[in-house]
């Protein structure tokens, strides 16, 4: 049984429709329209399922010191 | 820099610019009309040359409006460099995720096979609108683990014989 798969996405690269499935914390497989047993489904009809933002350029500066309120964390 | 971008190619050097503090640092003190301070990305690009858009100040002395969001970094990328084609602005997509990840090394970033269940769930159709609406992340997952939720947005219409909510985003076809 998969653990995860999210089914009718739109990917960024014009596919549609796509399901993507997910075992062991790595997609096993994405194609157009699988169904199989998952631990959860997820409906992405709609939406983009995009890869992760990644920025290569970055300085933390405030941002390491934003607190928005009390994090256990900092303890 | 028209000589060099043939050989940062031949190079196999990447480049990242950072629009929101290029344009705002950049051409300070010019007189009218300023210069914009953004390298030449589509150029770049067209040469074969890996680029990619970084957020750099977030929230320091230089530049104190960030919230870490790459969709505002490919907004201003995308406006900045006038790559307002279809194809420009998905490169500008492209160059917060694929080509950032490139520069990065990071061999198991992508929606394949075999990659890492790590993906971000967006309030859009395609990339375009996801820039163009700055798309609310829905739901953004690391390695199958769900790091973050947010709900989708949409405003409240109190407007007599109209449409109760609101998306920004038409009906297509």
């Amino acid at each position: 049984m998969l653990d995860l798969l999210i089914t009718h996405a739109s990917l960024a690269d014009g596919r549609t429709g796509m399901s993507v499935a997910v075992q062991d914390g790595r997609i096993v497989e994405v194609t157009e329209g699988l169904q199989a047993p998952a631990h959860q489904t997820l409906d992405a009809a709609g939406q983009l399922l995009s890869p992760p933002f990644c920025d290569p350029h970055f300085h933390m500066d405030a941002t390491l010191r934003l607190r928005e309120q009390a994090d256990p964390a900092d303890r | 820099m028209s000589k060099l971008i043939p050989l940062i190619a031949e190079a196999g050097v990447s480049a990242v610019a950072n629009p929101l503090i290029n344009i705002t640092l950049q051409g300070r003190h010019d007189t009218y009309p300023k210069r914009r301070g953004m390298t030449r990305v589509p150029e770049l690009m067209a040469a074969g040359v890996t680029v990619a858009f970084g957020h750099d100040c977030v929230m320091d002395p230089w530049y104190s409006l960030g919230s870490g969001d790459m969709l505002e970094v490919a907004h201003m990328g995308l406006h900045v460099a006038q790559m307002t084609s279809q194809a420009g602005m998905r490169q500008c997509f492209d160059a917060v995720t694929v080509n950032a990840a490139k520069v990065m090394g990071l061999t198991g970033h992508g929606i394949e096979a075999g990659r890492d269940a790590s993906f971000v769930l967006l309030q859009a159709r395609d990339p375009i609108e996801a820039i163009r609406l700055r798309a609310t992340r829905l739901k953004v997952w690391r390695k199958r683990q769900l790091l973050a939720e947010t709900p989708p947005s949409q405003a409240a219409l109190s407007l007599a014989g109209r449409l109760a909510v609101a998306t920004f985003m038409p009906v297509r076809g």
